[in-house]
């Protein structure tokens, strides 16, 4: 038999001016007071199902949700579909559309939570402005680099402050602590005047993956 | 109602015809696809040795206590069937609990296969590995192949017998630890472990399995794993009681060739 190979239909400029008229443009109901993006980084779980009441996302490792709208006093349900992490998260409608990552290991102690919030800092013309949050435990054992300078701190789960960068190419590197050796590197775009958050996801001594998301523009 | 809102409405209606459009092209399952792009369909096959092939070559009633190294098995069958390249990445003896999944990453690294099979856990059994630590390398693995945008697909194991019968017990429970991770992150399985309860003549003294030995199928065992994958990879359901023909119509095989036999009994 030939090889098969399926053809993806993928919709058109029509379809999508429907579905943004659909949605924004037809007098619906009021829009949500805010929004929340989740990452996924804990990467011995079944994907995390999401929920704000009237949509489910499921969310595997690695993947960033899109923003998912929130109103005040209605709780996001956020539960690893292996039944080991569950819980409930209500905003308060001041966020600005925060991040929401979730790390460690999967059990009931072992995955975590934290926001993101999201950085107001000026920035200069040529600049944008990158962190890096460490969601790979054991962080004693490698250094994170940017642009081949270390990064001063990067201790699990706690991301570093925003840090402005040439705006163009930046490589992010994770070195052996004890040989210096390069285990891991990744290019990212960024271009001026943007910021980005950028999460290193995996497990030392097997398995690295960075996740790049970019702060939304006002 | 006045003429915006009746125009807002067509919108809305048109809206949601053409998402149920969108979203019944998205739910495509199909595995025979060319996800990186590179104008060919690849598969990796990822194992111990009965991804290896030991144990092929051999027929129904042959007498062997120690099954022959043969590389072969079930990726090169599945290669003919479906005629697309398939990558046979066995190690025999492997432990996937301890070095497999190590193993697993490193290849992946430089793989260009579009989907990843991996059929792994019989030498666990042997050192008696905990099934939740089992389940939980193998979903590292599952996520490590999404994440480096391959297609996964796991295999059941099937019970050993006769002179390794003793490994059932843990083999059943990493089964059902695949089926329920299969289940979980919605990937496609390949029940050897069902097609072996159809398929064979005597579930105690299997005859799809070199035999006293009872670990590694024979040649006719092989075929009934590539039948069951073909079947996978082309969306067909293998169990059902016309599952052997539709496999047979699809790959233009003659009637009879599928030997994988249906567990559904059907009330005339």
């Amino acid at each position: 038999m030939n090889q098969i190979l399926s053809q993806f239909s993928k919709p058109n400029w029509f379809t999508t001016l429907l579905l943004v008229l659909a949605v924004t443009g037809c007098g619906g109901s009021s829009s949500p007071k805010t929004g929340l993006r989740v990452i996924n980084a804990v990467l011995d779980s079944a994907p995390f199902q999401i929920s704000n009441g009237s949509e489910n996302i499921s969310l595997g490792f690695a993947e960033i949700s899109e923003i998912i709208p929130v109103n005040n006093k209605e709780p996001v349900s956020i539960k690893a579909q292996d039944g080991n992490f569950s819980f409930n998260l209500i905003l308060t409608g001041e966020e600005n559309s925060p991040l929401m990552l979730l790390y460690g290991s999967s059990s009931i102690s072992g995955t975590k939570a934290k926001l993101l919030e999201h950085s107001d800092i000026k920035l200069h013309s040529g600049q944008a402005a990158v962190r890096i949050v460490n969601a790979v435990e054991n962080s004693d054992e490698f250094k994170l680099l940017l642009n081949n300078a270390a990064v001063t701190s990067s201790p699990f789960g706690a991301p570093s402050e925003f840090k402005t960068v040439a705006a163009g190419n930046l490589k992010i590197s994770v070195t052996d602590s004890l040989t210096e050796t390069t285990v891991f590197s990744s290019e990212i775009e960024t271009p001026e005047g943007q910021f980005y958050t950028v999460v290193l996801a995996g497990e030392y001594n097997l398995f690295f993956k960075t996740v790049i998301i970019k702060q939304p523009t006002s | 109602m006045n003429f915006l809102n009746t125009i807002c409405l067509v919108f809305k209606l048109l809206a949601v015809v053409m998402l149920l459009q969108a979203s019944a092209l998205a739910e495509d399952t199909s595995l025979l696809n060319d996800l990186n792009g590179d104008k060919e369909i690849k598969i990796l096959c990822f194992g111990d040795s009965i991804t290896s092939g030991v144990g092929d070559g051999t027929g129904v009633g042959d007498f062997v206590e120690r099954a022959p190294s043969v590389r072969g098995g079930y990726p090169a069958r599945l290669a003919n069937l479906l005629g697309v390249i398939v990558t046979n990445a066995g190690l025999n003896g492997e432990v996937f609990t301890e070095g497999g999944l190590t193993r697993l990453v490193n290849i992946l690294r430089s793989s260009d296969a579009d989907t990843v099979t991996i059929m792994a856990g019989t030498n666990d059994a042997v050192f008696q590995v905990n099934s939740s630590a089992f389940q939980r390398d193998l979903q590292r693995a599952i996520n490590i192949v999404h994440a480096l945008g391959k297609r996964v697909v796991l295999i059941t194991l099937p019970a050993p017998c006769c002179n390794h019968s003793g490994l059932a017990l843990f083999t059943s429970t990493y089964t059902a630890a695949i089926r329920r991770l299969a289940a979980l992150n919605a990937i496609q399985l390949a029940d050897i472990e069902r097609a072996w309860k159809s398929t064979c003549r005597n579930l105690k003294e299997c005859e799809l399995y070199n035999l006293p030995e009872g670990l590694h199928p024979n040649s006719r065992g092989y075929k009934v794993i590539s039948q069951v994958l073909a079947a996978t990879f082309l969306g067909i359901d293998i169990f059902e009681p016309e599952g052997a023909e539709l496999l047979e119509d699809a790959l233009g095989l003659e009637h009879g060739t599928v030997i994988v036999e249906s567990d559904i009994v059907t009330i005339q």
